[in-house]
């Protein structure tokens, strides 16, 4: 474990600086995925490998260890790309049920020292100890103390920098992987923002990037110290922001996971195991999409009224068009039948598919009590198929199409 | 009726479309999938996290297929829920091979769910 580029005394001062500041902490889990499946199966510890959605099919890599990240392998690259750059990579099916379960125990853990965590993706997050890390002697104490939790009880790394705001916490968090511990105060924003690449900020991509660059802003130096009227006149009201994000000035707080906002829409997508035009095999993959969809709306209680069908060809060209109706839906056969009613009007014969989606938006929830609900008949149908998929798991009973 | 983009995908990602393809190699990790009673002895601590027990059971030996075997390490724990029971998965090694025990909380029953090996 590396506190970096401080020594003892400097953190001491650090702690007494932080203390007069916002305290966030940004946690990442190194390498997640291929660090839980390296932990389960000894045989993969050390060894170059890549999770991702089944290795004999047509999935991206989804995680790469870092011995494999070692040899240029990086998240949502093609199979073929990876084995190119590391022909010896082990390629392992991941188990999205076991992150969701440690991610969920890691949370568990986070909430122990304070009730302001931010889910930030399934192995990363961001917790506001301002008001109480001193009840746990500082922030530097919680830190070892997660990760010393993390190692005992997964045998797993992560990654934590603690900073007076979100913005710095992640930067300073990615400065030392794995297993890193870094701590920057305010003092030290200055000097590490002045020659940061612009790309290392969080919400900089490259076409931002190459806007910034035509303007010969190359680091989060010259950017923090660039007009901003000129900014506002290349990026919109976006430029202070960015100006903002140069200097190291971040005041967005850290969003509890029970204050997030309200889903939006549900959906699934599903790539087939081979480019195919057969319309009864296309329609039976639609089905069991709007099925999953349909049942996770019932499980929340949802309802939606625009279906979204997205379709991609062989080629790759993808296609999205969606239908708004008038009524609420949450049955998987209705959703499935203006799917297929999209894919009608989207699918230009004898072109190839190769992936599938459908999803539902325009959500409200409760709403089987409304007249604007389709409350069909089927509804106590779904009620028992729902309970036996309750009782016995995941699809132990499906319609079919013949 | 308009297009959107707003789309929320499955939980692995999909290939880019500036991707190349090529024929894709077997993987390196051997997995057969079991679904198996097996008989397991086990040790069940009284005390600890009652929301996530996962360290109160800890699998010591199991006899499966007529032989023996000593868990000598459980590299991993995790829950699932499958229908209305929590299963408990322990992947555990007996020095040589790694197997994937399942307890199901419900149904109070233990079943062997893989084998891996290199």
């Amino acid at each position: 474990m590396a506190v970096a580029d401080l020594g003892q005394s400097a953190i001491g001062n650090r702690k007494s600086e932080i203390a007069r500041e916002r305290v966030v902490m940004h946690v990442d889990m190194d390498a997640f995925f291929a660090s839980v499946e390296q932990q389960t199966f000894p045989f993969l510890r050390g060894k170059p490998i890549g999770v991702c959605g089944d290795p004999d099919g047509r999935t991206v890599i989804a995680a790469a260890s870092y011995e494999a990240k070692r040899r240029g392998v990086k998240t949502a690259m093609t199979i073929p790309e990876a084995k190119k750059l590391c022909p010896e990579i082990i390629l392992v099916g991941g188990h999205p049920a076991k992150y969701v379960d440690t991610s969920t125990r890691i949370l568990a853990l986070y909430a122990t020292f304070t009730d302001l965590v931010e889910v930030f993706s399934i192995d990363e997050a961001f917790l506001d100890v301002t008001q109480t890390a001193h009840l746990f002697h500082g922030p530097e104490v919680i830190a070892r103390s997660i990760k010393a939790y993390i190692k005992e009880h997964f045998g797993l790394t992560c990654s934590i920098g603690i900073a007076p705001n979100k913005l710095l916490a992640k930067l300073s968090g990615e400065m030392h992987k794995p297993d890193g511990l870094t701590i920057v105060g305010q003092p030290e924003v200055a000097a590490l923002m002045e020659t940061l690449p612009v790309q290392e900020l969080c919400g900089i991509g490259p076409k931002t990037q190459e806007k910034l660059n035509r303007l010969g802003i190359k680091t989060c130096g010259e950017l923090g110290r660039y007009p901003e009227k000129q900014l506002n006149g290349v990026f919109g009201i976006v430029g202070s922001h960015l100006k903002h994000l140069g200097q190291g000035v971040d005041e967005n707080p850290v969003r509890p996971y029970f204050h997030e906002p309200a889903t939006k829409s549900m959906g699934h997508s599903f790539t087939l195991d081979r480019d195919t035009r057969d319309l009864a095999e296309i329609q039976r993959h639609l089905l069991q999409l709007s099925e999953q969809v349909g049942r996770r709306l019932r499980k929340d209680n949802f309802a939606g009224r625009t279906v979204s069908l997205v379709l991609r060809y062989a080629d790759f060209s993808t296609f999205i068009k969606q239908h708004s109706l008038k009524t609420y839906i949450d049955d998987g056969l209705r959703i499935h039948q203006v799917g297929m009613k999209l894919f009608g009007e989207l699918y230009q014969p004898p072109r190839l598919v190769r992936l599938l989606g459908i999803s539902v938006s325009g959500l409200v929830r409760d709403l089987k009590q409304t007249t604007a609900f389709e409350n069909s008949r089927a509804g106590s149908l779904f009620e028992s198929l729902d309970s036996v998929n309750d009782k016995y798991g995941e699809f132990s009973v499906a319609r079919v199409i013949f | 009726m308009s297009t959107s983009t707003a789309f929320q995908t499955s939980f692995w990602p999909i290939e880019d479309n500036s991707a190349a393809e090529t024929e894709i190699e077997e993987a390196e990790v051997t997995h057969h999938r079991l679904s198996e009673n097996v008989k397991v002895y086990a040790i069940y601590k009284e005390t600890g996290d009652r929301k996530f027990p996962h360290d109160r059971l800890r699998p010591v030996m199991f006899i499966w297929r007529n032989r023996e075997y000593r868990v000598q390490d459980v590299t991993y724990v995790w829950r699932e829920i499958q229908g209305q029971a929590e299963v408990y998965h322990f992947t555990v090694s007996d020095g040589a091979n790694v197997f994937e025990l399942s307890y199901n909380a419900k149904a109070l029953d233990w079943t062997i769910t893989g084998t891996y090996s290199e």
